[in-house]
């Protein structure tokens, strides 16, 4: 049974009338790791530099299959291009970007990796610089735990980080 | 990856799903792994996504995070980032930049580092009496309200015949054994000449295969130690004028060639300390390697004594008389403000054989004076490093009769 998820006017119930609706034209975006559908104006859509790319070179056929990203992600990559392609009021954009990145590592790293494959650099930014805040202040021992990092240095470099740290920690 | 790429991908993608699913979660750690750093199949240590991210993800965050906090103590989080596991580290050594570069100091290695050409890197240090210490801080001067990043601290300690100054980077750590020592500063008895030691030692030797260098100068000078290299001899000579006019100041920089200031010149660079073996290695950043001109290490090995490049020589820039004020001036530029024969400007000295242009002659190296009660500037700038701009501010404490 597939899902097929409608961003956009909830009062449509099917495709045809979507295709009917002349003045914008729109796009189905099957996550094929996941099998989820959405239906995207293209005007949203080609926020990804990579679907750009399909739809300009005529690629894009009725529905593109985009890998490696999973549906939730996909979900809510589409509502973040979505505000940006509406909005223009930076301050607006600016509140509902930190709204809308209050995730935690899991879902941003998700997040992070898919703006990254489809080449979403409004997205790719936001992301990056959120998780650069999260880090900041931190310590390695906190670093490591917030992102679930096994600390793999060899003993020559702990002893190195050691005295990095001692030295930095000083006052 | 190309759009061609991609465009197959997306085309072969459906018919693959199904494959990919029956594998399991299993096949998305491998795909996702596939630009991960080089660890071991058979390495013990699972590591998790962060740590395994695509380069230029990694990249972009750790920069980020290195763009924003360029002041301490804020910048410590950069070095964490160092820590965190080896990819992180790996990444973060890449992205920060030398003091000669970016003009700020990061890991301790950048204390061993040139300062930047133009603007210098701004100090001060603190004296206290009661212990002999010297503190030297990054910034401009003491605050109230902000505290300062302890760069490097130094102890005085006084012998029969000379005093010694160890460098170290933690202040309540002394120890020569220690891996915070960094070298000292041996004054004569006079205390007229000085001499730098530095526990690392310079390019040339390293790449001239070390231990079987210190076995040689220890059969020739056996009570010579470990660890131990001469980097700099410092002379101060009285005036004609005797304790009437100020002391002339005369640095020899043994690693530091003439030609770093020399247009297209550069100066040794130390990428790490010399842990081990494996981390004895130098970026030779010059166009030909520094050969350092250690007399008292090399001379007594004649056999690897390669040809030396001419050393900088630093000398003080000569205050000018001020006949309405009465006294010796020098324009330090608001950075000192009392009076004390301890203050001074140096400067290269060099002569038109030497090929330097005047902008570069112009331009003090070296700036140490007094602003309050046991506080005082330092503001150094390529070619010296905050070590070796330290080493030669404490010479001035050593203050005997025979100079003043």
């Amino acid at each position: 049974m597939k899902k097929l998820k409608f961003i956009g006017n909830p009062l449509l119930q099917s495709r045809e009338k979507i295709n009917m609706s002349s003045d914008k034209k729109w796009l189905t975006l099957k996550t094929t790791e996941d099998n989820e559908e959405f239906v995207v104006e293209e005007s949203v859509a080609i926020m990804s530099n990579v679907i750009k790319n399909m739809v300009e070179d005529g690629c894009a056929s009725s529905v593109i299959p985009v890998p490696r990203v999973k549906g939730n992600a996909m979900g809510k990559i589409i509502e973040f291009c979505k505000k940006h392609t509406e909005e223009s009021d930076e301050k607006v954009l600016k509140e509902f970007d930190a709204e809308f990145l209050n995730l935690g590592p899991d879902a941003l790293y998700d997040l992070m990796v898919s703006a990254n494959f489809l080449e979403i650099k409004v997205l790719l930014d936001s992301v990056t610089t959120k998780v650069a805040d999260m880090i900041k202040g931190k310590s390695s021992e906190e670093i490591r735990n917030i992102l679930k990092i096994e600390n793999d240095l060899s003993a020559e470099e702990i002893e190195e980080s050691r005295r990095e740290n001692c030295w930095t920690r000083q006052e | 990856m190309s759009l061609k790429n991609i465009v197959r991908e997306l085309k072969d993608g459906i018919g693959n799903v199904s494959r990919r699913r029956v594998e399991g979660k299993h096949w998305r750690n491998r795909t996702r792994s596939h630009i991960a750093p080089d660890v071991a199949v058979s390495e013990p240590v699972e590591q998790g996504k962060w740590a395994n991210l695509p380069p230029e993800l990694l990249l972009d965050i750790v920069r980020r995070v290195e763009e924003s906090e360029t002041t301490w103590p804020a910048r410590s989080v950069v070095v964490y980032c160092g820590s965190v596991c080896k990819s992180w580290r790996d990444i973060t050594k890449e992205i920060v930049k030398t003091p000669e570069v970016c003009g700020r100091l990061t890991f301790p290695i950048s204390l061993k580092q040139p300062g930047p050409r133009d603007s210098p890197i701004q100090c001060f240090i603190r004296r206290d009496r009661a212990t002999s210490t010297y503190l030297l801080y990054f910034g401009l001067t003491p605050s109230e309200n902000k505290r300062a990043k302890l760069l490097l601290a130094a102890k005085k300690i006084r012998r029969a015949t000379s005093t010694d100054f160890v460098i170290s980077l933690l202040a309540d750590d002394f120890s020569k054994d220690s891996n915070a020592y960094l070298g000292k500063l041996r004054s004569n008895f006079l205390g007229t000449k000085f001499v730098i030691y530095d526990s690392q030692p310079p390019n040339d030797m390293v790449v001239q295969s070390n231990s079987s260098q210190r076995f040689h100068s220890r059969q020739v000078s056996p009570r010579l130690p470990p660890h131990k290299y001469s980097i700099a001899t410092i002379t101060y000579e009285l005036n004609v004028l005797r304790t009437r006019g100020p002391r002339r100041m005369q640095c020899i920089m043994d690693t530091i060639p003439i030609s770093s200031v020399q247009e297209g010149g550069t100066a040794p660079t130390p990428t790490s300390f010399p842990n081990s073996d494996k981390n004895r290695s130098f970026v030779a950043k010059g166009k030909e390697p520094v050969k350092g001109c250690n007399a008292s290490v090399l001379s007594s090995s004649p056999a690897t004594t390669p040809s030396c490049e001419e050393p900088m020589v630093l000398k003080n820039k000569a205050p000018r008389w001020h006949e309405q004020l009465q006294c010796w001036c020098l324009n330090f530029k608001g950075r000192v403000t009392v009076a004390s024969v301890k203050n001074f400007q140096l400067v290269a000295a060099v002569d038109e054989s030497h090929n330097v242009s005047a902008a570069e002659q112009e331009k003090v190296i070296l700036q140490f004076g007094k602003i309050g009660k046991d506080i005082f500037t330092m503001d150094y700038r390529y070619p010296l490093s905050a070590f070796q701009a330290f080493a030669l501010c404490l010479s001035s404490f050593d203050t005997k009769p025979a100079c003043e």
